[in-house]
């Protein structure tokens, strides 16, 4: 009887222990959150990179065209040995490889001096006109990558390609040598022309977040300015500067437009273009192959900044104290900087801008006469001589709804992974150190390395029919913001994760001991101090999207089709004076509304 | 014994019960065949006036068109067929076959008309698996040759040609194809990507086909025998192109702009859509085709035309269908690909003003079986030259 009731005790409080350890589990949001992310993301995430492997790993019905007898769905080694060591892998893999490492390498350098050099004038500096400058600043990454590419070869166009050479030997009267012209270097440069803005957003993000105090009491203790900024100030933007390098090269890996622009009339090849190569001529499995290779190159780099930041201290700048900013005067160096600076804008991102406007006006293309100037491909009403008989675009319903779906898909989407970037990031935040905040923190990262064309490919097999849950999604708006969101998660939740590390843990404890719940903590204290963290990223995936071409283009539907997705078609015509004015169309729309975003915020944080 | 009986009517019945089951429950496939009339019960005669009162019941009908000048197609046809309403898209042929397939799988029916090229693929992908319908209106039957009506119709003909700055040049400056590949066209030789354009993909690889009189021209132009580096005559002048520094380019258009902007001193030359010779005709670009290049001065690219499986407006498909085969003189529907660089495939339309008949043009005929076959080889070939 005894041993009964002691054994029945013991059940008891084991059980008890159990319930309590549940209740413990769903009162610490952070883990529930955190475990919801996990089934989600390993679902969209981990789903897609297994039907990439089997696709590689199986015939597919495609491959009846190299050997007629297999049947299709049967386990091969065919495509890896044929990628890796076959009698094409040079040309297949290794020499874009080399390439495709070359440039990457070279963008996030170039990109992180520009956009580094930029933020800290903007922000630390008393560099006049520094609104104008970061609004400026900006622009490129809202371009198209290609349009960049596109200003280049107007300039830089050789004899190689006859027609009308470019403005280089317009002006010089020499013809550019072809390494100017395309190839590697025009690459690397009008790559870090674009992706330069993303080192600026960051670095600028978090020089602004640095406490003054923290480098006049260095300065107090009598520390010179150059150890300032090497002791205090570059270790605190550290992370920064590390997410910058890690995104820009990742992106560099998976870039599409830029290389086929200008390395298409040599041969050159990089991976992507490879990539697509296959994937366009229906060799899907050796497009996986290299679209499975390029993971790993990103998968590779994030764990080595995983290992630098592990091995870094964190901190935390953020407290519940007060906080101001002090600038760094230029002194006898303003002249020249201020002029330096200007100079970069006006060529780097004013230029392609004005080149890309010009062509719109010009009837005939190439042809720089006043007489040539017209509104056609704007306001034109449809004439069977030009555009193939078009109308102009601001007439054509077509390119209109085409307007409304960019919109809509980048709000959408910006939305979305805004809110889910900040919840990332408060796990991470909070689970920094558990197995559940890495997990998280790895997962939601994945889907950067995943190159843009190879990504959409992927969401188009396994979601074109009903898969699980989920209804089949083909042609629909659905798939497009669901594969937006996946894509673009990774930079909300760096900027989530970014905020959420400098909030000090002191606000919300004290919070808690005060009684609040949960949810009037994310509210009333995360949410507010991890706004501009949050604006910045609905920002950059708002752009990212307006903009975004090779991820969508194999999912878009008639009724869905985007500004970009119509502006590279017409590029790709030779209907270039259409598709620049679409492109000019889309920047503008993106400028407004970054404009207009930014004004509701703010007038919504005066108000409150 | 009684069991063996029962066994037997049992067997008996579920029979009968499965003959009826698959009378009864005809696949949606079977249902749209009938309803629609195609396929296997296509009538023998069309009666066009009921299919318009249908196709203005659907209201609209969604053509998917490698060709941009589907856009003059819709104020044409809607012009001439008040009510219903033409939804276009522009879309490669690549992406509109993947699109196809795609959409099928998944039970999504948004197209009604594919107008396409890349015959290969139309017929292996599309045609033979029911995904893409022929639709052959009776009328234009006896004017199509046999390979235009079967398997799937053709609609017009174009083809990539060598073609010069004829400002700069008042002769051809090429004879030969083997031309292209002397020194002092190194570097001034444009193609589009045959890697982003099935159509230069399907010139390369006819080449290769006709690899014996290439080498018989090779004999002509040089006086000797080919040395073979590769399998045949056809790779060979393919591989001594790319060492010549072949430029690749992304689109026909602006090879035409490269070879034929006025004023240059030093143009290029290029292979190119003949179509692209409207841009001439209007005064904007001065380029010619070297029509009596040898053996050929291009290779042919038939486009195609086919009703989507299940589309949803049958009826204005068909109207769309017969409407774009136009009539002897071209007609409203044609003239969007009634001009210099296209040919109907009708027997029986006359030559578009200001171009060559058909006949007089020396161009190969794409072999799709040979191709579809080669392709993955032809793949790899092109990538070892790169």
């Amino acid at each position: 009887m005894r041993a009964v009731s002691q054994g029945y005790q013991m059940d008891s409080v084991t059980r008890a222990y159990a319930l309590y350890r549940v209740r413990r589990f769903l009162q610490t949001p952070y883990k529930v959150a955190g475990a919801v992310l996990i089934i989600l993301l390993a679902y969209f995430i981990i789903g897609p990179l297994v039907t990439m492997m089997q696709t590689t790993l199986t015939w597919q019905s495609e491959d009846l065209r190299y050997a007629p007898g297999v049947s299709p769905g049967t386990l091969t080694l065919f495509h890896w040995s044929r990628v890796l060591f076959g009698r094409t892998s040079a040309s297949m893999l290794w020499k874009p490889l080399m390439n495709t490492m070359a440039i990457s390498v070279g963008v996030s350098v170039l990109a992180l001096a520009i956009g580094g050099v930029l933020a800290w004038l903007v922000v630390r500096t008393d560099l006049p006109f520094r609104h104008l400058v970061s609004e400026l600043a900006v622009i490129p990454y809202s371009l198209p990558s290609w349009v960049i590419a596109l200003a280049w070869i107007v300039v830089f166009k050789n004899r190689q390609i006859g027609g009308v050479t470019g403005l280089f030997e317009y002006i010089t009267g020499a013809s550019p040598p072809n390494w100017l012209s395309y190839g590697i270097i025009p690459i690397t440069l009008c790559l870090a022309l674009h992706y330069y803005s993303f080192a600026f957003t960051l670095i600028s993000g978090a020089l602004s977040s640095v406490d003054a105090e923290l480098e006049e009491a260095a300065e107090m203790v009598g520390a010179t300015r150059a150890q300032i900024l090497r002791k205090i100030t570059f270790p605190i933007v550290l992370p920064a500067i590390l997410s910058a390098l890690i995104l820009t090269f990742s992106r560099a890996v998976g870039t599409f437009g830029t290389p086929v622009f200008l390395g298409l009339p040599v041969r050159f090849y990089v991976l992507s273009t490879m990539l697509y190569a296959n994937m366009e001529n229906r060799f899907v499995s050796n497009a996986y192959i290299l679209a499975l290779l390029m993971i790993l190159i990103s998968a590779a780099t994030v764990y080595a900044n995983t290992r630098i930041i592990r091995a870094r201290r964190s901190f935390v700048t953020l407290g519940g104290r007060g906080f101001r900013r002090r600038l760094v005067k230029l002194g006898r160096l303003k002249g020249i900087v201020t002029l330096l600076v200007a100079g970069f804008l006006a060529v780097g991102v004013l230029l392609p801008l004005v080149v890309l406007v010009w062509q719109t006006f010009m009837l005939i293309e190439g042809d720089f006469s006043p007489s040539n100037f017209t509104l056609h491909y704007w306001i034109g009403l449809p004439n069977p001589r030009f555009a193939e008989g078009e109308a102009g675009i601001l007439r054509n319903p077509m390119i209109l709804g085409g307007a409304w779906n960019s919109i809509r898909l980048a709000l959408t989407t910006a939305l979305i992974t805004g809110v889910a970037g900040t919840l990332v990031g408060y796990v991470v935040a909070k689970g920094r150190h558990t197995l559940l905040g890495r997990a998280v923190e790895q997962l939601t990262f994945l889907p950067f390395l995943m190159p843009s064309i190879a990504f959409g490919a992927i969401y188009l097999t396994m979601f074109s029919r009903p898969h699980w849950i989920i209804p089949s999604l083909y042609g629909t708006f659905s798939i497009l913001v669901l594969t937006c969101s996946i894509k673009s998660l990774p930079y909300s939740a760096r900027s989530g994760i970014s905020s959420m590390l400098q909030i000090g843990g002191e606000l919300e404890e004290a919070a808690e001991v005060a009684g609040a719940s949960w949810f009037t903590r994310f509210r009333r204290i995360l949410i507010p101090l991890s706004k501009s963290g949050f604006l910045a990223g609905f920002l950059l995936t708002f752009i990212t999207i307006m903009r975004e071409m090779s991820l969508i283009v194999l999912l878009v539907s008639p009724s869905t089709r985007t500004l970009t997705t119509m502006t590279y078609r017409y590029n790709e015509q030779g209907l270039n004076q259409m598709g620049d004015a679409i492109t000019v169309l889309l920047v503008t729309l993106i400028l407004i509304s970054n404009f207009a975003i930014k004004r509701v915020l703010r007038s919504r944080e005066e108000t409150s | 014994m009684s069991r063996k009986v029962l066994l037997s009517v049992l067997v008996v019945l579920t029979l009968v019960m499965l003959q009826a089951g698959l009378a009864w429950g005809e696949t949606p496939q079977e249902k749209w065949l009938k309803d629609a009339k195609l396929g296997p019960y296509a009538p023998a005669a069309e009666d066009w006036q009921a299919i318009y009162e249908a196709a203005k019941k659907e209201g609209r009908v969604v053509i998917y068109s490698m060709s941009s000048r589907v856009f003059k197609l819709k104020t044409l046809f809607e012009s001439a067929y008040p009510g219903i309403e033409v939804i276009p898209y522009d879309l490669p042929t690549n992406t509109q076959i993947e699109k196809i397939k795609r959409e099928q799988a998944s039970k999504v029916y948004n197209a009604d008309v594919c107008l396409l090229t890349g015959g290969s693929l139309i017929i292996h992908d599309l045609v033979k698996s029911h995904l893409l319908w022929n639709f052959v209106p009776p009328e234009v039957r006896d004017v199509l040759p046999p390979q235009y009506r079967e398997p799937i119709m053709g609609h017009h003909i174009s083809m990539k040609v060598v073609i010069y700055n004829s400002e700069k040049y008042s002769e051809p400056p090429v004879k030969s194809l083997w031309d292209l590949t002397k020194p002092e066209w190194k570097g001034k030789v444009l193609f589009k990507d045959p890697f982003r354009d099935t159509g230069n993909m399907e010139w390369l690889m006819t080449v290769i086909q006709h690899s014996e009189e290439m080498a018989a021209e090779y004999k002509r132009v040089f006086g000797k025998d080919i040395t073979l580096t590769t399998e045949n005559a056809g790779q060979e002048f393919i591989k001594m192109l790319v060492k010549n520094g072949l430029v690749l380019m992304s689109s026909d258009g602006d090879i035409a702009k490269a070879v034929g902007t006025k004023g240059q001193k030093d143009p290029p030359i290029g292979i190119c859509d003949y179509g692209k010779m409207r841009d001439v005709i209007d005064g904007k670009l001065v380029f010619n085709v070297a029509f009596d290049v040898k053996p050929v001065t291009g290779v042919f690219q038939p486009a195609f035309l086919g009703i989507v499986n299940q589309a949803p407006h049958p009826n204005a498909a068909k109207l769309l269908i017969k409407f774009m085969m136009g009539d002897k003189q071209g007609g409203l529907g044609l003239e969007p690909w009634h001009v210099p660089g296209n040919y109907s495939v009708r027997t029986d339309v006359v030559t578009p003003a200001g171009a060559k008949p058909l006949s007089e043009m020396n161009c190969w005929m794409p072999d799709f079986e040979y191709i579809y076959y080669h392709t993955a080889e032809f793949f790899d070939f092109w990538l070892s030259l790169l």
